[in-house]
């Protein structure tokens, strides 16, 4: 999500305000009850540092993923800048690409893998230019893209529990107001969902959109869901947006009202984001990189039962960095804490 | 009665007296006046019997009896002063003669002189020596002598007495009432108890019960008391007095019911001022107003007593007062004071006139009581008077000063609230904040009042601009008293103030949500706009434009106005034009006519955009708004494409100020009215302004570029792909560009770039693999060093003209075959597709009837070809041929080719076919000899066929001509034909294209001349 892109400036100045508001609307929020659904999958964000990741680490990750009865891993992405997590002939990949294991795992795991694409760390700056230059930059991105999906295909045509693609560059509700920089955005998703279908007709793509609150609960419905239907994307997957400060609770939840009616009829599912993270303070209000904790389980509870009041299912981001009890004592706590209140 | 019992009491108790024969004379003398006497009192004939005694008391002065006798006669005769006269003289001799006491007694009762009555009844009550009768009768006229004199002391021990001696209802009821009168109640309430007991009828106990119950109720034993009046109401209901008591009874008893019920009573019997007084008060305890006035009135008029009148009116005064008469108190006081006046009937008037809103009358009274008011009490509540006089009048800095003195007393925190609100109209607001600091400060108010103090307080540093010193108070009270809505909406728009967004943004949401407050959902909407979050800000504006009906005019233009910059501000101009006309409709403003404006020509409504610009007259606008004005009218123009007037627009905009990319906007009108150079002025300065702006140096280079000013325009090409590199359509631009300046290695990075970038420059297929071959012939032309083609042509018959090589081909007047070297030498070898080229030849014919080549028809040959036009494919040749078969020549040629082509270099990837047409001239003419000159024309027009790999065919039909002269001998031949041409082109590279190729070129033709139809074929190989 928001942990390797660049921010851009308008949301580095609302994010101190953003935490207030969040604060303050929380305190307004009923107490949590048990009406809350457990989350149904986690995000997976692969780094350098999982090149060095023995079975026995992936193992120990799939061991908690099965305990909290996860069912879903959406890889963030397989490749991120010159980083590339499974074994190319056309990159260089990083050392022990830890790709084909999480797969192999997850079939014996019995659970079910999205794949992310390439993403790009420079995403935002790039988009927040011209209509023609973001055109240049998202043909660069789908020339990148066709090579990746190309090596991938016979790659998860082995493996049982590859279930579909996840869309890399994130949406937001800024940088695509503009009708001339949306019909990019838009002829940019059509090709890169072409291309995925044309390699794997069967499987389901998936795209993530969040909110600065910037677009009216109509228009950023409709938005999504126009995208949705003329990329023919299956699956939009919300971020709540609370733990960047993005959204409130009461603010997240005008917006699921409008996308859940702006999606009621279309061929098209929505699904939640639930932020298991508290973004410091000092990182939402500057430049600096991303830096966060664990959120309280109260938290976390709350965005459940929105989640579950809309009638939404939940994807985490993400229990590897949040909730992983090998992390942490602080994580330890959560994770205890979760399985006491929330999984069924 | 009395004087015949003494006299018979006297006459059998004569005493005998001394001296018998005086005695006897004397009696001789005398009895016969005494006899006469006694008979005559016998008969009842007392004033014949008087005389006879008092003659025989001059003839017998020592004889006390008969001056008993003549005391007793005088006595029944009421003959008081000749009673005392004579009794006074006898007692004096003999003191215990107390019947004659008695008499003298009753004498000078009668004549008045009830002290010596009383004297001689004490006396004889107390003689013990006196008969009892007399005794008692004694005791008993004392009392009522004494009780009759007001001697209630001498009464109570004479009535004592009595009781004691005998104790009858009567003796006891006096004794009782005199103890009562004495206030000895509680000794009187046993006896008037015991005399009820002994009271034989209602007659006598209703006078027992009503004195009983009096002393009851000076004992304060009301309800005793009570009891005893009521016993005496059930004998005698219609007694005045005793209503009146049980009126009394009933007020003491508080019970104002009663007393109004027995007050009525008594006085339904008649007047009484008491009763009246009664039902006054009972009536002012219970606020019964109705029959008041007519009360006290009646009062006030009746009562004869002029402090009571005064009193009465000024009651009536205060009561008109209370009950808010003001007018009718100020007349009963006004009277009051005419009857006397008095400093209670100045305060009725004072505070009448005040309370009718009289300031101005009511202030010289109140300063006049204040003048002489002592009590604190008194000079508070006047100078709080005082103040709202003033505060009424407007006086507010003398309001301010009374207050401040009612202040000083510390009675009430009223004084200083008084003050508060006399400051808050003055000029001076911010001598409120101490006041309020010490009412807040003030252990007697309370919390809940000082939470509103704390709220005013608030208003003012708000008012005052101390918007954090506000929010401090506000945030207090929402403290102490969340659900107070007005006051969080108050907090919320202090922090909004303080542009707090983030803060204020949840309690305005807060109250919306609590109380649908529309200020409220504005405001939130307001926070959420300064939050850079305006699609909330759309929604909560949405949710208050539905109550936008009952918003006040100045509040709904805000929201519209917001309400349209959301939108525009998220791409949504169809709204916000609806929003913004909306405010428009309630207010017509110039700066809002022109954001109007700005969102119409956004959304494409040119038209009324400029309708909107119409309707204002820029001479009436301010420097700001007039070159707005100008500004829209100019990009409104422009996006209707009339750029005259846009350029006019925008350069009187330009004349009033300086706007962001004024320079970029006229150079952008300028180029669309082809006017480069101005175009070029302007980007100029727009590049110095922003020299990081790659995409101004890409329009600069543009303009540099349609100007011819090439190497300018490379320079800010390349300036903008080192700033951007996703200028990448500058590449083969730049490509273009260099080769034009000669720069061919530059040019040929650029083209390379830009076949690097080809998927990024055109997604479609088919235009791509176009630009591809084209930049990839640029970089052959570019990169060319050597050409060299080899070809042969076999013919049905000599008179058969062989076919051109077309454009493979390299020949002048038909030869049958041949090979041909180019060299095109780096740098003036190829400059702005000007080509220079070195060339060297080898040519024959086949033998006559023969495809044998004839070795005899070798010529060779070498020279120069030069391509002087850029746009056109015409070569110049000079060419020194020599002899290498006997049948050839040595000579000078000059040479003129000329060709276009359409079709020929058809690459796989296109459509299925296309157009293939070649037009082909060539000229020549000999230096020597007989100056021999030839000329051949040749255009072909057909399709072109694209097959797998690289080949392709190109069926066609042929129109040619074909001339010679040699001296003066002219052969022209002319002839009409089809053809198909199969090439295979090959050695293409990722960057360059395939230029070699071979070629087989199939011709049947039909002559239009002399010479002969027939087939021929050609073999081209060129690379």
């Amino acid at each position: 999500m928001e942990c390797g892109a660049a921010k851009s400036k308008h949301h580095a100045r609302t994010h101190a305000l953003r935490a207030l508001l969040a604060w303050a609307l929380l305190a307004a929020l009923p107490a949590p009850s048990m009406a809350e659904k457990p989350l149904r999958g986690t995000f997976l964000q692969l780094t350098s540092a999982h090149g060095e990741w023995t079975t026995q680490n992936w193992r120990s990750l799939f061991d908690t993923l099965a305990k909290l009865e996860l069912e879903e891993i959406i890889v963030q992405w397989v490749a991120f800048d010159h980083a590339v997590f499974y074994r190319s002939a056309t990159f260089d990949s990083v050392p022990n690409p830890p790709l084909e294991t999480l797969l192999q795992l997850a079939d014996e795991y019995s659970m079910r893998v999205r794949l992310g694409l390439s993403a790009d760390s420079q995403f935002w700056l790039k988009v927040d230019r011209s209509a023609q230059l973001i055109e240049t930059y998202f043909r660069r991105r789908i020339a990148a893209n066709e090579v990746l999906i190309r090596e991938l295909t016979p790659v998860v045509a082995r493996h049982r529990s590859f279930a579909g693609w996840y869309l890399s560059d994130e949406l937001d509700d800024v940088s695509w107001q503009d009708p001339a920089k949306r019909k990019v955005l838009v002829a940019y998703l059509r090709e890169l969902c072409a291309n995925l279908r044309r390699r794997t007709p069967q499987q389901s793509i998936a795209l993530s959109l969040f909110s600065n609150g910037a677009m009216a609960p109509g228009s950023l419905a409709d938005f999504a869901a126009d995208l949705m239907e003329q990329a023919h994307i299956d699956t939009l997957l919300f971020q709540d947006g609370i733990g960047a400060g993005k959204l409130s609770l009461d603010e997240l939840s005008i917006y699921l009202e409008a996308l859940r009616s702006a999606t009621k009829s279309r061929p098209f599912s929505l699904e939640l984001v639930i932020e298991l993270f508290q973004q410091t303070e000092s990182s939402r209000d500057s430049e600096e990189a991303f830096r966060a904790a664990p959120a309280p389980i109260e938290r976390i509870q709350r965005q459940l039962a929105v989640a579950a009041q809309h009638g939404l299912a939940t994807i985490a981001f993400s229990v590897p960095d949040y909730l992983n009890p090998q992390n942490s004592p602080e994580q330890q706590a959560l994770f205890e804490a979760y399985l006491r209140t929330i999984k069924p | 009665m009395l004087i015949v019992s003494s006299s018979v009491r006297s006459e059998a108790e004569a005493p005998q007296n001394e001296g018998w024969w005086s005695n006897q004379l004397l009696r001789f003398h005398s009895y016969g006046h005494l006899d006469r006497a006694y008979k005559l009192i016998n008969d009842g004939r007392l004033e014949d019997a008087r005389l006879q005694l008092r003659h025989y008391i001059e003839l017998r002065p020592d004889d006390r009896d008969a001056q008993a006798r003549y005391v007793a006669v005088c006595s029944a005769l009421e003959d008081y002063q000749e009673v005392v006269r004579v009794a006074d003289d006898l007692l004096l001799a003999e003191p215990d003669r107390y019947e004659t006491r008695l008499q003298r007694a009753t004498a000078r009762e009668k004549l008045g002189r009830l002290g010596g009555a009383m004297d001689d009844y004490f006396t004889v009550a107390n003689a013990p020596v006196a008969a009892q009768r007399d005794r008692t009768f004694a005791l008993d006229t004392l009392a009522h002598l004494a009780v009759s004199t007001g001697n209630h002391i001498l009464a109570e021990g004479a009535l004592q007495l009595l009781s004691i001696r005998r104790p009858s209802y009567e003796v006891l009821l006096r004794y009782a009432t005199v103890l009562q009168r004495l206030d000895r109640h509680s000794e009187a309430i046993p006896v008037y108890k015991d005399a009820l007991r002994l009271a034989a009828s209602n007659d006598q106990r209703r006078p027992v019960l009503l004195a009983l119950g009096s002393s009851l109720a000076a004992q304060s034993q009301w309800h005793d008391a009570e009891r005893y009046f009521l016993e005496a109401y059930a004998i005698s209901p219609r007694d005045p007095d005793l209503l009146l008591q049980l009126a009394v009874t009933a007020f003491a008893r508080k019970d104002l019911a009663e007393t109004l019920h027995w007050s009525r009573e008594r006085l339904a019997l008649g007047d009484d001022p008491r009763a009246q007084k009664l039902l006054l008060e009972a009536m002012l305890e219970v606020g019964e107003s109705s029959e008041i006035v007519g009360l006290l009135e009646q009062l006030a008029e009746n009562s004869t007593n002029a402090d009571e009148r005064l009193r009465y009116t000024l009651l009536l005064a205060e009561h008109e007062l209370t009950q808010g008469h003001f007018e009718t108190a100020i007349e009963w006081a006004q009277h009051g004071q005419t009857l006397e006046p008095t400093t209670r009937g100045q305060r009725v008037l004072a505070f009448g006139l005040f309370r009718s809103g009289a300031y101005t009358r009511a202030l010289p009274q109140l300063q006049s009581l204040l003048r002489t008011a002592q009590a604190p009490a008194d000079r508070y509540e006047l100078n709080m008077h005082i103040g709202r006089a003033r505060l009424a009048l407007g006086q507010y800095t003398l309001a301010a000063a009374a207050f401040r003195r009612a202040a000083a007393s510390d009675i009430s925190p009223a004084a200083l609230l008084g003050q508060a609100e006399a400051l808050a109209h003055s000029d001076s607001p911010a001598a409120l904040v101490p006041v309020y600091r010490e009412l807040l400060s003030r252990p007697d108010i309370p919390e809940q009042t000082k939470d509103d103090i704390l709220a005013q307080l608030g208003y003012l540093y708000s008012s005052l601009g101390d918007h954090a010193s506000a929010a401090n108070a506000f945030q207090r009270v929402v403290d102490h008293r969340p659900e107070q809505w007005r006051i969080r909406l108050a907090l919320a728009i202090t922090l909004y103030q303080q542009r707090q967004w983030a803060q204020a943004l949840p309690e305005f949401i807060t109250v919306a949500t609590r109380t649908d407050s529309t200020e409220a959902l504005l405001y939130a909407g307001l926070c959420y706009t300064r939050l850079n979050k305006p699609g909330f800000a759309i929604y909560y504006f949405e949710r208050a434009r539905l109550y936008a009906q009952q918003l006040e005019p100045a509040v709904a233009i805000v929201l519209y106005d917001e309400l349209g910059l959301a939108y525009a501000q998220t791409f949504e101009y169809q709204n916000a034009a609806l929003a913004l006309r909306s405010a428009l409709a309630l207010e017509f403003l110039p700066d809002r006519v022109l954001r109007l404006a700005r969102v119409e020509r956004l959304r494409g409504a040119g038209t009324e955009s400029l309708a909107l610009l119409d309707q204002l007259d820029d001479t009436t606008l301010g420097p700001d708004l007039r070159e707005q004005y100008w500004d829209e009218r100019a990009r409104t123009l422009e996006a209707e494409q009339r750029f005259g007037e846009a350029l006019a627009a925008l350069t009187r905009a330009a004349e009033l100020g300086d706007p962001p990319q004024l320079n970029f906007r006229l150079a952008v009108l300028y180029t669309k009215l082809n006017q480069p150079s101005k175009a070029i002025w302007h980007f100029e300065k727009m590049t110095q302004r922003d020299p990081a702006n790659s995409q101004y140096a890409v329009t600069l280079g543009y303009a540099y570029l349609k100007t011819n000013r090439y190497a300018d325009a490379t320079q800010q090409f390349e300036r903008a792909l080192e700033q951007e590199p996703d200028h990448v359509t500058l590449h083969p631009q730049l490509g273009y560009l260099y080769e034009k300046l000669g720069r061919n290695e530059e040019a040929v990075a650029h083209f390379r770039q830009a076949i690097d970038s080809a998927a990024i420059l055109h997604p479609d297929r088919h235009e791509r693999d176009i630009a591809l071959e084209n930049w990839r012939q640029e970089v052959s032309k570019l990169n060319n060093r050597f050409d060299f083609a080899l070809y042969h042509v076999f013919q049905e018959s000599d008179a058969v003209p062989a076919p051109r090589a077309g454009l493979l081909g390299i020949g002048y007047a038909p030869s049958q075959g041949g090979m041909e070297l180019t060299y095109q030498p780096r740098g003036i070898g190829f400059r702005d597709e000007r080509v220079l080229k070195l060339m060297g030849r080898v040519l024959w014919q086949s033998e006559s009837g023969s495809q044998r080549i004839d070795d005899d028809s070798t010529q060779g040959g070498i020279g120069l070809l030069y391509k002087p036009l850029r746009e056109h494919n015409l070569y110049l040749s000079a060419e020194g041929r020599f002899k290498i078969g006997k049948n050839a020549r040595n000579d000078a040629l000059l040479r003129v080719l000329y060709s276009s082509s359409a079709g020929v270099r058809s690459v796989a990837s296109s459509k299925d076919f296309v157009n293939y047409r070649i037009v082909y001239g060539d000229g020549a003419f000999a230096l020597s000899g007989d100056h021999p000159a030839s000329y051949f024309l040749e255009f072909r027009q057909g399709l072109t066929f694209s097959g797998a790999g690289a080949l392709s065919a190109s069926p066609y039909a042929l129109a040619e001509a074909y001339g010679q002269t040699v001296s003066s001998d002219a052969d022209n031949i002319v002839n009409l034909g089809l053809g198909v041409s199969l090439r295979r082109y090959f050695g293409r590279s990722h960057y360059e294209s395939a230029d070699s190729a071979f070629e087989i070129n199939l011709q049947y033709k039909y002559a239009i001349t002399e010479q002969t139809s027939g087939w021929a074929a050609g073999l081209v190989l060129r690379f």
